[in-house]
């Protein structure tokens, strides 16, 4: 524990100086921009920002992305409450009861208690990553070949049936992820393989363009489609204090839905959008009013709020300790550590222990700036609203293009950014969801590799796989989460035959 | 036995088709390579799996999630998304003459004037203001060799 402490006072000493102090501010600012505006998300965001990070220091690159991923947390709550139009998706159960709330002439008090809930969640969530994360790494050391494919399977089948919709759309749309992938160089023979001849492609597909394509460019298509002039409900600076009654009202509500957002932030495919669904339902089994549910209740706001921000700083959990990534946000912030020349894993912490403990130390230091800007300037921020996105949409869809092509200099890229944005587009339009392809994308060179040196080792023998009991109890997790979907179907079916009393 | 066709049972069609291409393609690479997998191996599975998930979701019966997809609510929105790809194309195309820079500001003003429908004084002032932002993070300060034209930026 004392060794801890230290390792966390020196990413103090990283994370504080003034550069990093200063991209912490930039990342959270822009992930509260970024996630009040409807049509982009926190993970579009920073794939579109990733070009911009390559001349900097690893260490200020993933702070600032990070302060971007859990800063449009805090910014979905505005639109959420102020518009009924949630900013980003983990933001839904906040409207349901915010915008209530707004008509009701307390939107001031809604956005304070979503603040201080996120908050209070996200400091939590940040001490448990603090103990946790060091113990899972010293774990994952011990991980050789068949751990690591059986791990990077278990990220993929476990988003396809833990996350909200269809598992087969889920699943089909990681194997088009996977086989993305292989287009290019064979990592282990050093041959070409998929590229129809084409030198462009010798390199393969990169993430980024994807990334950017799928994420930034296909939203704002998907905007156009929708001409909507959304007015926002007036906030003023008075309005922002809360009464004694509602901090009695929320407190028991941040601790649990903080604790249900970390749990489930912890799980791949989870992510903050299910942890506060959940966390909403759990609330209004506990709340002595769950009447109110609905019609504006302050207990559901500070619940909703409290999980997602504790589910994103839990993500971190296993992309830093095991290197795999739960979400598109932490995805793209994987990917934006592989584009810095950091090899995540295990032993990162080891490596690199002062971009972990100083990415771990600016979140702490993150949040208070989000609850700063929040409580006082939250009607500064509320204004940004009454910019149409019509004049945001075209800058998106440029800096997107000239992004991709920042990344190889060639205007092939940029020609990928813009196949993927149509891909992403009609993804959108046909119920297809994006975040498996990139999990894919980031996951399918440790799928590979590790399975095929599990395989030479084994010469070609399965029984690789449940040698150790490692091995044993990832392989029972990968299939648990394959049979999970079967076990629910089966069961809705039951439910559907049963005759009614 | 009749299939109505629904967008789900579309998508798993083009899917069966893209994996059934990887299938053929992963033939050519070579499965096994004496005791270790080759280039063909991975992409094999993945395309078995692919299209195993492509029948499953073919037949699979209608749920709500596997409703019609949104569709865009006024007649006018398929062609103003078919304007703005045209005009992302025609900004990639002129690129190398006209430069990065100024056909981003055109491709802004295109989209804002043609697509959007802006007034000409406000999409005007966005499109200077945005491309300037381009051109300070990219040029100014991440010094990015973006294409110039014929205008020297």
């Amino acid at each position: 524990m004392m060794e801890t402490l230290g390792l966390l006072g020196h990413g103090f000493a990283v994370a504080a100086t003034p550069t990093n102090l200063l991209f912490v501010l930039i990342g959270v600012v822009l992930g509260q921009v970024i996630g009040l505006l409807p049509g982009i998300g926190p993970s579009a965001g920073m794939a579109l920002l990733l070009p911009i990070t390559f001349g900097m220091p690893p260490e200020s690159a993933i702070i600032l992305l990070a302060g971007i991923m859990y800063g449009g947390m805090y910014g979905g709550t505005l639109t959420s409450v102020l518009i009924n139009v949630p900013g980003e998706a983990a933001s839904v159960m906040t409207a349901v009861d915010g915008y209530q709330l707004a008509r009701q002439g307390r939107a001031g008090a809604a956005l304070s208690i979503a603040a201080i809930g996120s908050f209070l969640a996200g400091i939590g969530a940040v001490v448990a990553v603090v103990f946790l994360t060091p113990v899972l790494a010293a774990f994952a050391l011990r991980f050789n070949a068949p751990e690591y494919f059986l791990i990077a399977t278990l990220g993929i089948t476990a988003t396809a049936s833990i996350g909200s919709g269809s598992v087969v759309k889920s699943l089909l749309v990681a194997a088009f992820g996977l086989a993305i992938a292989f287009v290019g160089t064979d990592p282990l023979l050093g041959t070409s393989r998929l590229t129809f001849g084409s030198i462009n492609l010798l390199e393969g597909i990169d993430f980024l363009p994807v990334a950017i394509g799928i994420f930034g460019i296909a939203e704002v298509l998907s905007s156009i489609d929708q001409r909507e002039d959304l007015q926002p409900m007036k906030t003023r600076l008075r309005d922002i204090w809360l009464t004694s009654a509602d901090w009695v009202q929320c407190r028991m509500a941040i601790l649990r839905g903080g604790f249900i957002g970390f749990f489930v932030g912890l799980m791949p495919g989870a992510g903050p959008t299910i942890a506060s669904l959940l966390a909403y339902v759990a609330e209004r089994r506990y709340s002595k009013n769950p009447e109110n549910f609905g019609k504006g209740a302050l207990d559901a706001v500070a619940a909703a709020e409290a999980a997602n921000n504790s589910a994103v700083h839990g993500a971190l959990i296993p992309m830093l300790a095991l290197g795999i990534p739960g979400s598109a946000s932490t995805a793209v912030l994987l990917a934006g550590l592989i584009l810095q020349g950091v090899r995540p894993g295990p032993s990162l912490m080891v490596e690199q222990p002062d971009l972990v403990w100083g990415l771990i130390a600016s979140m702490f230091i993150g949040n208070i700036m989000l609850l700063i800007l929040n409580l006082p300037l939250a009607p500064v921020f509320a204004s940004l609203l009454r910019i149409r996105y019509d004049y945001l949409a075209p800058g998106i869809v440029v800096f997107s293009l000239v992004g991709a092509f920042g990344t190889t200099l060639s205007l092939f890229t940029v020609g990928i950014a813009l196949a993927f944005g149509l891909i992403g587009y009609a993804m959108i339009k046909l119920n297809l969801p994006r975040p498996p392809l990139v999990l894919a994308l980031v996951l399918a060179p440790l799928l590979e590799t590790s399975l095929r040196q599990s395989l030479m080792l084994s010469e070609g023998n399965l029984s690789i796989f449940v040698e150790r009991p490692l091995s044993v109890v990832l392989l029972a997790a990968v299939l648990f989460t394959l049979v999970l979907p079967i076990i629910q179907l089966a069961r809705r079916y039951q439910t559907n035959r049963r005759p009614v009393a | 036995m009749k299939l109505a066709a629904t967008p789900d049972r579309t998508v798993a069609l083009v899917f069966f088709l893209f994996f059934g291409a990887l299938f053929a393609l992963s033939l050519q690479l070579g499965y096994w390579d004496g005791f270790a997998p080759s280039s063909g191996f991975a992409p094999l599975w993945v395309a078995v799996v692919g299209i195993a998930l492509a029948a499953a979701l073919f037949f699979a019966k209608n749920e709500a999630n596997d409703e019609a997809a949104t569709t865009p609510d006024e007649p006018g929105a398929l062609l103003r998304v078919g304007q703005a790809i045209v005009g992302i194309v025609i900004f990639l195309a002129v690129t190398p003459f006209l430069g990065m820079v100024p056909a981003g500001f055109l491709l802004m003003l295109g989209l804002l004037l043609i697509v959007l429908r802006r007034p000409l004084p406000a999409s005007l002032l966005t499109a200077v203001i945005s491309t300037a932002l381009v051109y300070a993070v990219f040029v100014a300060w991440l010094n990015v060799p973006l294409p110039k034209g014929f205008l020297g930026i």
